[in-house]
């Protein structure tokens, strides 16, 4: 049983959002009460079965839950705030919002209350106001990276790249070592053509995580593409970066070269048919 | 096999770590017993004899190795292998923002749920 609580809190721990895997862990402890052997994390338990509850539209279990967390915890803001999102999920938007609200009025600084009144805006697809209310959150609450995140993915939704370029450096700023962000940064970078800073990133990411091939695709992406840009000179107005930015054109081959390398090397393990395609797209 | 000559090995250091351990206890009483007889018959200079201080030395060296061979298994501590912890879905998952009106409820039939309420 305890295997089952320890899934859970990996779960729990890798914050990735795995519903269906969280019920199917959950119901044999809820239905034999063999949840509290989790001991002080009972409570973050219920938190998470609940959220997966809700995520499944099983409204039910939801309230059930909250009945046993208002017990333990009466007046609690983190608990007042899951009665918004059962409300939200079970498709009553007016009374979580109205919920908030209150939450806010009382209680200005209620991080978690500000960030769902975005991401009902989110739910209700009005993207203008959702950014327009992160923005003004964001101007008082700088360092939260969650935040940063969420507006850069915004902005994405609305093709708005420079912003949302802006908005992952902020992230990368208050998580530098982190290599999924830097590869973030060199992808958005390199849809809005910015080569000469989508390579530095994409060689970022490969300093920081070894031999990601993500970010060896994007080493190699980008240098070839510089390289047929050098070679070729198109006009100043059809770049969106200067080429007095980028390294040398030995340096660029080279670069190129060992992205092959480190690819073909990533693939030699895997299965023929992986390694055909991508010894074929290589060769490209 | 290895698991258990492995733990037989870390069980030894162990044993000799606390060896170790008794001897600098031994060094340290072997210390204050010189010193005080020396100054009960007034010798003036206090050093201590280098047996002593040999076996001070020595038996912290053999503890230290002791201790270090000793413990459960060495982790790395690199930020890179802490980072191949998470997956790339955790690290853009942003819980705060998730919204709830999406198909989750139609992807499986809902089922009678469990009896929390009762207990």
């Amino acid at each position: 049983m305890s295997s089952s609580l320890a899934l859970l809190a990996e779960i729990r721990q890798s914050s990735e959002r795995r519903p269906f895997e969280v019920l199917k862990l959950a119901e044999p402890l809820l239905n034999k009460g063999t949840i509290s052997q989790a001991g002080d994390d009972v409570w973050l338990v219920y938190e998470q079965v609940f959220l997966a509850a809700i995520d499944e539209g099983q409204i039910e279990l939801a309230k059930a839950i909250l009945i046993t967390l208002q017990k333990r915890f009466s007046g609690s803001q983190r608990v007042k705030r899951l009665y918004g999102l059962v409300n939200e999920a079970a498709g009553h938007p007016g009374e979580s919002k109205k919920l908030y609200d209150e939450i806010i009025e009382k209680d200005e600084t209620n991080v978690l209350a500000s960030k769902r009144i975005v991401a009902m805006l989110k739910a209700q697809g009005r993207y203008a106001q959702a950014i327009k209310e992160l923005v003004s959150y964001l101007d008082v609450y700088a360092n939260d990276f969650e935040g940063w995140l969420e507006l850069a993915h915004l902005y994405l939704g609305q093709h708005m790249y420079a912003q949302a370029a802006f908005c992952i450096e902020e992230v990368i700023l208050l998580q530098p070592a982190n290599h999924y962000y830097h590869l973030c940064y060199a992808e958005i970078n390199y849809t809005m053509g910015r080569l000469d800073i989508a390579l530095k990133e994409y060689l970022r990411v490969v300093e920081l995580s070894t031999d990601n091939v993500r970010g060896f695709y994007g080493v190699k992406l980008t240098a070839d593409r510089i390289l047929d840009l050098v070679k070729n000179r198109p006009k100043k107005d059809q770049l969106h970066f200067s080429l007095d930015n980028v390294p040398q054109q030995g340096t660029l081959e080279r670069l190129s070269q060992l992205a092959t390398e480190r690819l073909v090397n990533a693939y030699s393990e895997a299965n023929a048919a992986c390694r055909t395609v991508n010894e074929q797209w290589l060769k490209e | 096999m290895a698991v258990s000559n492995d733990s037989g090995l870390k069980t030894i250091a162990k044993g000799v770590a606390l060896l170790a351990f008794v001897c600098m206890l031994h060094a340290g009483y072997s210390a204050r017993e010189f010193l005080l007889y020396s100054k009960s018959i007034g010798r003036q200079d206090l050093t201590l004899p280098v047996e002593i201080v040999f076996e001070c030395l020595a038996a912290l060296a053999v503890m230290i190795a002791g201790v270090v061979l000793g413990v459960g298994e060495l982790k790395p501590i690199s930020y890179e292998a802490e980072m191949k912890r998470y997956s790339i879905d955790g690290m853009f998952s942003r819980p705060s923002f998730q919204i709830y009106n999406h198909r989750g409820r139609f992807l499986r039939p809902i089922q009678p749920s469990a009896s929390v309420a009762e207990k």
